[in-house]
């Protein structure tokens, strides 16, 4: 079986290099054929290797090199948490590269896009894979890298380059913290083994402070690389790139590998006191998401606030210790957020990318299919019952309930419930209403796109049927699930209010809010909200005002002063020595006798008397 | 064999002679005067070497004979050198030609 779960990493690798020399050399398109084929294959893989994973997990160690008997391991680790995020992975990047077909029919250079793309799945593969570590933290790098590389993949737009240089900047400023993690964790508790780490956690083998100083640092990037307050800022941006891109960052791969990681580590954070923490940090990141997805007006951009609520959900009940909700709403999530990303590329690329939601309208009519599927995305995303985002939204909930804290459980409450009021707000802004200029020349999107849309809103209709052999695969063994009647009827109640608002304000019209964004106070609101609370601002001022005013202005003081006045006094000094000096040159031959006699009597006169 | 009296004499007459010649090449005179020192200096070996080997019984004198040659042969190319220098410079000074300096 390991050399199956190596082949299923390396054959991504493998397929993005066959693809771009095929796309290069032979025929531009021809790179989609063999990216569908890899994506497919390696969706394939992963399902075998699902199959036939039963109880015990897939172990494989080796050593990666070493220096003397400083050993550097590497290996794989594949039970059910890792090979359902394969699954994820593999999975919806294989739809993802089938809608990006039609999504990206006008490219041209798709060998170079199929080429990251395939690049990007294989390094989501290769660290749900590994078992340390280590590994887990270069292939966080390869999933960073190509993800600076998707978002800025029309480099030519100015503002592109700049989201890909901020994606990549941010988290890396986190993946620094993680890197100080492993090194913690390597010369104090010995091992990067995710096993061992967490059976040294459970066995208590060393101080909680020194678990919560690693678990901190490890957690800084999660937090970079999830996008949590406040390292969220390079999500907004990173709308900037294809739409297919955002929504392989967003569902598939690249933000769920914090949440993998914490839930990975889960005992270990246990043990640290670390999950408090982290459902602080996901229970602030949320509220500031669903309100800021309240207020914006991009497709793309509400998406990415709402997903960036989803994963703070995740963090929340990860962090009020129920890492199997998490992870289900992890793949839940990754389903319907999916589904709404490819849904509005659809509707950005037929409506000749309009990303404003406001400068659309009515498009129902002209979008028939793509309009219901989005709504099919938006009821999963809001937790409607049936579908699937209700069930793991409502655990979630639930867990935060018995959790007891109420700091987070309102913060996480209202979160939650907001969904249902940006998603129908986002619908009926984009599918109701009197179609604008750039609605009326909408098409239907093509079957390519909305064969992968249809695949996508079924699972969310059809996951609850499997619901318990889901999470009894998730947890590897029977889980209790909590129920709270009373908090359901409460969360469907206030869901129920908020949908009537939104559909009174934005489907209706009877209520407007002109009257209260013409107000200083609410205009003032909803530009804070629609900033993601200026935490962007914040980072640029802290950067501009700390990093730079200050600190780097101090280092370059001391740059230019001491260590560059160090190198030029030497040369200063030299040449004071040699301008005194020179003066005993004065090209007089006799001069030179003279100085040649007095040393040979001075050797003398030393010579005869010391 | 010399007694060490006269050993000492001579050993004066040939530091006169050194330190004369010493004074006359340092005196910033004329090239050729300097020549002239030089052949002082070269004599006051020459005297050292006649001596010693006279009182130790060795025959040291024998270089007596190559520094004579060396002597003539080093008067000639300064001469030489002199005639250069002055129909380069027009004068034998040395201290009035500078060139050699940075």
């Amino acid at each position: 079986m390991e050399s199956i779960v190596y082949l299923t990493i390396a054959i991504f690798f493998v397929g993005s290099i066959l693809a771009f020399l095929v796309g290069h050399y032979i025929e531009k398109w021809a790179s989609f054929w063999v990216a569908a084929a890899t994506g497919l294959l390696g969706f394939i893989l992963s399902c075998y290797i699902a199959l036939n994973l039963h109880e015990h997990p897939i172990v494989h160690h080796f050593n990666w090199f070493s220096f003397g008997s400083f050993k550097v391991p590497l290996g794989i680790y594949v039970d059910n948490l890792a090979i359902l995020m394969a699954l994820i992975a593999t999975g919806i990047g294989f739809l993802d590269i089938v809608f990006s077909r039609g999504y990206m029919e006008e490219d041209e250079s798709p060998e170079r896009y199929y080429f990251e793309k395939l690049f990007f799945i294989g390094s989501m593969v290769g660290l749900v894979f590994v078992s340390n570590l280590l590994g887990l933290y270069i292939f966080w790098e390869g999933v960073g890298l190509c993800s600076y590389l998707l978002i800025g993949y029309w480099y030519w737009k100015k503002s592109a380059a700049e989201a890909a240089l901020k994606a990549f900047v941010m988290t890396r400023f986190g993946d620094v913290f993680m890197l100080a993690g492993i090194i913690v964790a390597w010369v104090l508790l010995g091992t990067i083994e995710f096993q061992e780490l967490n059976a040294l956690a459970v066995a208590g083998a060393f101080s909680v402070k020194l678990g919560l100083l690693i678990s901190i640092l490890l957690f800084i990037g999660a937090i970079g690389k999830s996008a949590q307050f406040p390292l969220f800022p390079w999500l907004l941006d990173a709308m900037e790139g294809p739409t297919t891109v955002s929504a392989l960052i967003h569902a598939a791969t690249m933000v769920n590998a914090g949440v993998y990681m914490v839930a990975r580590l889960f005992p270990f954070f246990d043990y640290s006191h670390a999950l408090i923490v982290v459902a602080f940090v996901g229970a602030i990141s949320a509220f500031i998401a669903a309100t800021g997805a309240l207020a914006h007006t991009e497709i793309k951009k509400i998406l990415a606030f709402s997903t960036m609520e989803h994963l703070a959900l995740m963090f929340v009940a990860i962090g009020v210790g129920s890492a199997v909700a998490g992870v289900f709403h992890l793949m839940n999530h990754a389903i319907f957020k999916a589904l709404l990303f490819l849904a509005a590329g659809a509707v950005i690329h037929m409506t000749h990318h309009t990303k404003d939601a406001f400068k659309l309208g009515g498009l129902l009519k002209y979008m028939p299919q793509t309009g219901f599927l989005f709504l099919v995305g938006i009821l999963a995303l809001a937790g409607v019952p049936p579908f699937n985002g209700f069930f793991s939204k409502d655990w979630v909930l639930a867990a935060v309930y018995s959790y007891g804290n109420p700091v987070i459980f309102w913060l996480t409450f209202i979160a939650a419930v907001l969904c249902i009021a940006y998603g129908f707000r986002l619908w009926f802004v984009v599918f109701t209403g009197e179609p604008s200029d750039n609605s009326k020349h909408a098409k239907e999107a093509y079957p390519i796109m909305l064969i992968p849309l249809y695949v996508l809103a079924s699972m969310t209709i059809l996951i609850p049927f499997f619901k318990e052999k889901i999470i009894h695969f998730i947890a590897g063994g029977e889980v209790h699930e909590p129920l709270y009647l009373n908090l359901l009827v409460a969360t469907l109640t206030v869901m129920f209010i908020l949908f009537g608002i939104v559909f009174l304000i934005y489907y209706k019209k009877v209520i407007s809010t002109a009257k209260f964004l013409a107000h200083p106070l609410g205009k003032g609101l909803n530009d804070f909200l629609y900033n993601g609370w200026y935490v962007d601002a914040a980072i640029k001022w802290l950067c501009r005002h700390v990093f730079y005013g200050s600190i780097a202005k101090a280092v370059e003081w001391v740059d230019t002063n001491i260590v560059d006045g160090a190198v030029n006094g030497t040369a200063k000094l030299s040449l004071a020595c040699w301008d005194r000096c020179r003066k005993i040159q004065t090209g007089d031959l006799i001069d030179y006798l003279t100085y040649f006699v007095a040393g040979v009597i001075t050797l003398v006169l030393i010579t005869l008397f010391v | 064999m010399l007694l060490e009296a006269d050993v000492h004499a001579y050993l004066f007459l040939s530091f006169s002679l050194l330190a004369v010649g010493v004074y006359g090449l340092l005196s910033r005179k004329s090239v050729i005067r300097m020549l002239f020192a030089v052949e002082m200096i070269i004599n006051a070996a020459n005297i050292n070497f006649v001596i010693f080997s006279a009182q130790r019984n060795v025959d040291g004198e024998i270089f007596t004979f190559f520094t004579i040659g060396l002597a003539a042969l080093e008067a000639a190319v300064g001469l030489a050198i002199v005639i250069v220098f002055y129909k380069r410079f027009g004068e034998v000074i040395p201290s009035k030609i500078r060139n050699l300096r940075w």
